[in-house]
């Protein structure tokens, strides 16, 4: 593995056939980094790697990431983004995929003002699958998110999945943008695409906008969104069980995460995003 | 043990109108009646559900103003009421959440909490009493559980809290004869001379196995009889045409 870091962002190559099963993890703190960052993760063929990246500053981020996931490749992508909620976060992520690569890309947002996530994947080759993962929550009068994913379909046998939640409070907005784009002449495509959201609040606003563009006949393509509000009926079974409101609210909403949650399938990972959410959704 | 005195409550239209009941400790009473008499909505407003505005009267419980509590207090206070139709709650774990409950109202109760080792010790014992499955408790709270399984999640949450008065809302429809069983073993099992149970059921068959001192007959939002356990058996034959014409 070669791996090199500066205050403008890091480069990391894991050489073809070698398999990194504990997780790199990459903080870009207060004093680490500039206000642009450029990432580059280039795992090269039959090549494994699980990266945890996080951002914890208090200045607004803009960060330019490539993934290139060469054939027989896997790349696991965790991002936590805590930031101050004065600091916005702004990602730009291109990941390129070549024959039976697997990228496994999970976002969670809980800090930042106003962030933006675009993530455009490209299923060049055949086999080459993709999981977009993502969590937020926003929790404050004018936080916003805006998720722009978007997934070609350049060949037979390619696979995505998009699955995002969201839990919002106050006057925040979260805007969810799912394309997926699959090209003429491509067989055997299977894509998916889910956003749901639950709101606190009757000020908090969501909008799920899938963009479907099929030009090809053989392709499995679902999607699904909801917009909803914390269960009455679930809440009061708990707190007749001598739960305490808080208690039992806080047990609902770490599940509506959990289900995102549970499908990190890195055990490490899993369980330090999973700390990273129950410390952070708070009723 | 519980003292409810002219009670009305409604949603969007009055369902109760004017209960009077009174359970001594370590008294069973059933409730019969027909669909949409208002069991249910009693059971729902003793447990605290806000959606019922209670309109008049009053309930007691052990000396105390009930209907003033939260529901999670009047859980600590001794109350349970095991639904007719328990929710599903997706991600919430069944032993997570037990674990929760019980240890919340030991909090409630200045107790101190149990640990994990007692409270497996405690729950297995429970399960087995039961006849429960130990994979029901790895699983999210009634989630897809069998109309069966959810009754008998009920009894078991029952068994773990051991309540001072406990409502089973139709705990006995949908269970095979085995469960019935079960279930009216676990009651009986808490059965102390104490503890109280207000078993709401539209079938004389689970007065065999739990046998009430008292039977009411509830139609449209009131009692209009009370009589003891024979009452069931003379509903079971003759149906409540009769009751309702001469209430
Ligand atoms: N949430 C609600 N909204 C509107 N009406 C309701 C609601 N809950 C209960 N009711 C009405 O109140 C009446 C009493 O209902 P309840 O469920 O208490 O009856 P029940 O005696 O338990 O009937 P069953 O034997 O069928 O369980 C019914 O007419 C029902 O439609
Ligand atoms: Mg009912």
């Amino acid at each position: 593995m070669k791996f090199s870091r500066t205050k403008k962002g890091y480069r990391l190559e894991i050489a073809p056939g070698s398999t990194i099963k504990e997780p790199i993890h990459i903080v870009f703190g207060q004093e680490d980094c500039d206000e642009t960052l450029n990432n580059t993760i280039i795992a090269e063929e039959d090549s494994e790697i699980t990266i945890l990246e996080e951002y914890t500053s208090n200045i607004n981020l803009e960060c330019r990431t490539e993934m290139i996931c060469k054939s027989n490749a896997k790349i696991n992508y965790y991002k936590i983004q805590n930031q101050d909620k004065s600091a916005s976060h702004s990602a730009q992520t291109f990941i390129k995929q070549s024959k039976d690569s697997v990228v496994n890309h999970f976002s969670l947002s809980l800090g930042g003002k106003a962030n933006q996530e675009t993530i455009s994947v490209s299923l060049s080759e055949t086999g080459s699958a993709c999981q977009l993962l993502g969590f937020y929550t926003l929790s404050e009068d004018n936080q916003s998110s805006e998720h722009s994913l978007k997934v070609d379909h350049l060949a037979n046998h390619s696979q995505s999945n998009m699955f995002y939640k969201g839990i919002l409070n106050n006057k925040s907005k979260a805007c969810f943008t799912g394309k997926v784009y699959v090209h003429p002449d491509t067989q055997k495509v299977e894509a998916v695409q889910a956003n749901h959201n639950l709101l606190l609040s009757s000020n908090a606003e969501a909008i799920s906008k899938p963009e479907l563009e099929i030009y090809a006949d053989d392709v499995k393509c679902k999607h699904g969104a909801t917009v909803g509000q914390l269960d009455e009926e679930a809440l009061f079974y708990l707190r007749s069980r001598g739960i305490d409101e808080a208690s039992a609210k806080q047990f609902l909403l770490a599940a509506y995460a959990e289900d995102v949650i549970s499908h990190i399938n890195h055990a490490k990972a899993f369980e330090y995003i999973s700390n990273a959410v129950n410390n952070h959704v708070k009723y | 043990m519980l003292a409810i005195k002219n009670l009305h409550a409604s949603i969007s239209q009055p369902i109760l109108r004017g209960i009077n009941l009174t359970i001594n400790p370590g008294e069973v009473h059933a409730i019969m009646g027909p669909n949409g008499s208002g069991k249910s909505t009693l059971s729902n407003v003793l447990a605290g559900r806000e959606e019922y505005q209670v309109t008049d009267g009053e309930v007691q419980l052990n000396g105390k103003d009930l209907l003033s509590m939260q529901p999670e207090e009047r859980a600590a206070q001794g109350l349970f009421l095991a639904f007719q139709y328990p929710v599903e709650i997706p991600g919430v774990n069944n032993m997570y959440f037990l674990k929760a409950a019980v240890n919340s109202i030991r909090k409630q109760r200045n107790l101190s909490p149990l640990d994990a080792v007692d409270f497996i010790q405690l729950i297995k014992s429970k399960i087995k009493e039961i006849g429960f499955d130990e994979s029901f408790l790895h699983r999210a709270v009634n989630e897809g559980f069998s109309g069966g399984e959810k009754k008998r999640n009920e009894v078991l949450q029952m068994m773990m809290l051991e309540p001072h008065l406990a409502i089973l809302d139709e705990t006995d429809s949908g269970l095979d004869i085995d469960a019935l069983q079960m279930v009216a073993k676990g009651v009986n099992s808490l059965r102390d001379g104490k503890r109280s149970f207000l078993v709401v059921t539209h079938y004389q068959r689970l007065l065999n196995y739990i046998v009430p001192d008292v039977v009411h007959v509830m139609v449209q939002g009131k009692i209009i009889k009370s009589g003891g356990k024979e009452l069931a058996l003379e509903l079971e034959e003759k149906g409540y045409g009769w009751l309702e014409g001469n209430p």
